[in-house]
């Protein structure tokens, strides 16, 4: 019996090392592969000109002029007079005076011993400007990570720490793989699906490990993104929206001439990719309760697994449409407060680039969402059953 | 003997004809010089104007001749009395990245003639060619520096094609109608500046030379010097803008994206003009340009900075984060080197700002004031569609805190600058009914 979960834990640990030791090799891959792609800069500079941005410190405020905002709190406007040097590149180690204007675009108020990260614009090799970027803001963004982190282990565990594998999987392939790829010009419906579903199958591995319930999840997540992914079809096309209906169109379409980047497709991919996450909510919520009610009642046949499933299925998607309208809500508050102020009427509201993309994107994803729950239960069911009679 | 004569006779009326047919012929091929995109730049300075225009061929060194209208006699050109500028001869070339489409063989050359010495206030003919064939004879007319005025026009970008009918054709029947409007409401204005996306293809290269086409076809332009800046829609085919403008001052040093289209400079009257390739992401390297060029005519009364990219302006731009840098980066060079006044498009609607100091507007300026004395500000201006081939609308509903005044008519418009010694003023009309949309001076004394 020892001896046995000895083994069981070895067995384990050799399995998380295999793990992690494909995920590292599996980044490496898709860094290499990033470092590949050609990447076309509108606006690189050209001759000795380059702009970068380093690490710099403030080593004296020598001279300020401030004004606090009476109305608006917190908004501080005015210049600084600062000794500032530089702490990394190519020119590291130089110390230069420069001005730190606060407006209402740039506003990091500088004390002495601040680190900040400096817009270093080189002329030639006589030449060169020094202005503030911003403050640095890594330590702080990192104190953030880390802190999810401690919780998603603290609270997750094992699982816990699964997942952050699966995120890493997911971020690295959308930056590493995915986006490259784009830039090569593969069509961005292909490389969205096959991206979604091999990040739905790394991270719903990962988590459940290879159980019925993984593959359920998986199997509905996979009904959800082909559900999505023709609603996208159609819906684009009849709403005549897509790529080139985009603010960013004129830019996009500007990297497109010099590298094939496919433009009007993009739209699909932000629909599939942003609905990723909710299917695979929704599709782990109903089998991982079709799986705890079959392991407490090995008794239950196909039918009454399924209902179960539709059942606890149900209430999700009863808040899934609040949700959708939270989200949008949320991402949107600074663009709906402006549209309010305008008195815009419906016509032109609901026909706008913009808010038709919006509405069209939550109202896919939350059809793809609910008819993703029959069919994750269907599949739960049928595997909950034949696992209990094997 | 009378055999003999008559004999004699055929082949003196024989060689007669041939002579004729000859002389005719020569007399036509004369005339017959083939080129096309003929435009002049305003010179490094009011007495001095440079062309540009492509041929078919190098073999011959390019040449302007130029005389006074008073000493033309007659309909044939005075060549006796008429002054000679032999120019540069050079093959167009472009970058052309897209394996996808077909490559255009280039089989173009970029001619660019320097002509010195004209005198204010003069009627003059002019004729191009290469010294053996020449074009007909066109016309310009130098006006008074002293007191003088401009036409401003933002983003013609022709072939955009987003408003109105789609074709090229409406965007160029918009950027004529434009042209000929302006030029008959203010035909003593001395020269026009074009702020970038002069034309819309980003990559294919016979489109965007039909696009070219079109922007050089108002016959005006054989008589109104254009300075344009580069846009970027213009800079993407490479080197191929650049070969298209005999620019004065054209720096290889400072705001190259391609080697031949960095920043440049002119002085008209009083007025200092920084001519700059906002394509470039370096904004260093515009200030070094500017302090050469402000070290070298320390005289000029106003400095106008003119760049493609506004910084200020209300519309779809607004927030990309290239133009969130520039709103950063380009102001402290501005102020540095003392500039008067900012003229810029890429925004396709138009924004005047109040009197704009380290990232806000002055305090206490009156945002209904039509003119201003001494600021303690630069007012930064961007230009709407000179063509009318596409408009944007405002990023925001409310007016940005910069904003004095902001207009978008979705209807081609340009604007006229006099320059009057110590009064700056711009004003702007839209081109169905010539209305006037603003009106602002500056005064400096």
């Amino acid at each position: 019996m020892r001896k046995g979960s000895k083994t069981l834990e070895s067995k384990k640990i050799t399995s998380w090392i295999v793990i992690v030791v494909a995920l590292a090799f599996y980044v490496a891959l898709a860094v290499d592969f990033d470092a590949h792609t050609g990447i076309y800069h509108l606006y690189r500079s050209s001759g000795a000109a380059h702009v970068r941005y380093e690490k710099a410190i403030v080593l004296d405020v020598e001279d300020q002029e401030l004004d606090k905002d009476a109305k608006l709190g917190g908004l501080v406007t005015g210049y600084q007079d600062v000794l500032v040097r530089i702490t990394s590149g190519e020119r590291a180690g130089t110390t230069t005076r420069i001005q730190n204007v606060l407006n209402y675009t740039t506003h990091f108020l500088l004390k002495k011993g601040d680190v900040f990260i400096a817009h270093v614009d080189t002329a030639d090799a006589a030449h060169f400007t020094v202005s503030v970027y911003s403050i640095d803001r890594a330590p702080t963004l990192g104190l953030l990570a880390l802190l999810f982190v401690a919780a998603l282990c603290g609270v997750g565990g094992w699982r816990g720490l699964r997942s952050l594998l699966g995120m890493v999987f997911t971020f690295s392939s959308i930056v590493f793989i995915f986006i490259p790829l784009l830039y090569r010009g593969c069509s961005p419906i292909l490389a969205s699906a096959v991206m979604a579903a091999a990040t739905v199958s790394v991270s719903l591995l990962l988590l459940g490990g290879a159980s019925a319930k993984s593959f359920s999840s998986i199997a509905g997540t996979f009904a959800g993104i082909a559900i999505s992914a023709g609603l996208a079809l159609a819906f684009q096309d009849l709403a005549q929206i897509s790529g080139y209906t985009t603010a960013e169109a004129d830019s996009l379409l500007a990297i497109a001439g010099q590298t094939g980047m496919k433009v009007g497709e993009l739209l699909f991919a932000t629909f599939l990719i942003s609905t990723l996450g909710a299917e695979m909510d929704i599709s782990i919520s109903v089998a991982s309760a079709v799986s705890e009610v079959s392991a407490g009642n090995p008794s239950l046949g196909r039918t009454a697994l399924f209902r179960a499933g539709m059942n606890v299925g149900r209430d999700i998607m009863g808040t899934m449409a609040n949700t959708l309208i939270l989200a949008f809500a949320g991402t949107s508050l600074n663009a709906v407060i402006l549209i309010y102020s305008l008195e815009r009427s419906a016509y032109q509201i609901l026909n706008s680039n913009a808010l038709t993309i919006e509405l069209a994107q939550s109202l896919s994803a939350g059809l793809a969402i609910v008819l993703t729950v029959p069919a994750v239960a269907f599949v739960a069911a049928a595997l909950g059953t034949r696992r209990t009679h094997a | 003997m009378r055999g003999r004569f008559k004999w004699a006779r055929r082949v003196l009326v024989g060689l007669l004809a041939t002579a004729f047919v000859l002389l005719s012929a020569a007399a036509l091929a004369a005339q017959g010089y083939e080129f096309s995109g003929l435009n002049i730049a305003p010179g490094s300075d009011g007495s001095a104007l440079n062309f540009a225009w492509f041929s078919s061929s190098s073999a011959r060194k390019p040449m302007v001749e130029v005389v006074k209208k008073s000493d033309q006699k007659g309909n044939a050109f005075a060549v006796v009395k008429a002054k000679s500028f032999t120019g540069t001869v050079s093959k167009v070339t472009a970058t052309q990245f897209n394996a996808d489409d077909q490559k255009v063989a280039l089989d173009s050359y970029s001619n660019k003639v320097t002509v010195t010495g004209l005198a204010d206030s003069i009627d003059y003919l002019y004729r191009v060619g290469d010294g053996k064939l020449w074009s007909g004879t066109l016309e310009f007319t130098t006006h008074d520096p002293k007191s003088f005025g401009f036409f401003i026009v933002g983003d013609p970008q022709l072939g955009a094609k987003s408003t109105g009918p789609k074709t090229l054709d409406s965007d160029t029947a918009g950027w004529q109608d434009t042209i000929s409007k302006a030029t008959a409401a203010f035909p003593g204005a001395s020269f026009l500046v074009s702020l970038g996306d002069e034309v819309n293809d980003y990559n294919r290269l016979a489109t965007q030379d039909s696009e070219y086409a079109a922007y050089f076809s108002p016959q005006q332009l054989h008589s109104l010097p254009v300075a344009t800046v580069n846009g970027n829609h213009d800079f993407q085919m490479g080197e191929y803008y650049g070969f298209h403008y005999n620019q004065p001052n054209l720096s290889s040093q400072y705001g190259i994206s391609y080697g031949n289209d960095g920043d440049y400079w002119f002085v008209y009257g009083n007025v200092l003009f920084f001519m700059l390739n906002s394509n470039s992401e370096s904004v260093a390297t515009h200030d070094v340009f500017i302090r050469d060029a402000v070290a070298k005519n320390p005289q000029a009364k106003w400095r106008v900075a003119c760049l493609h990219h506004s910084v200020y302006s209300e519309a779809d731009h607004y927030s990309d984060p290239d133009i969130v840098d520039r709103r950063t980066n380009y102001p402290p060079v501005f102020e540095r080197y003392k500039i008067d006044v900012v003229l810029q498009g890429h925004d396709h609607s138009y924004t005047r700002t109040l009197p704009m100091a380290k990232g806000k507007p002055v305090d206490g300026i009156d945002p209904k004031a039509d003119s201003i004395v001494n600021p303690a500000g630069i007012v930064y201006f961007t230009f709407n569609s000179g063509s009318g081939s596409k408009f944007y609308d405002w990023k925001e509903s409310t007016p940005e805190v910069f904003s004095a005044m902001r207009w978008q008519g979705k209807v081609p418009s340009f604007s006229y600058v006099s320059v009057e010694g110590e009064k700056f003023t711009v004003t702007t009309y839209r081109t169905d009914d010539m209305s006037l949309i603003d009106a602002y001076s500056i005064t400096k004394n």
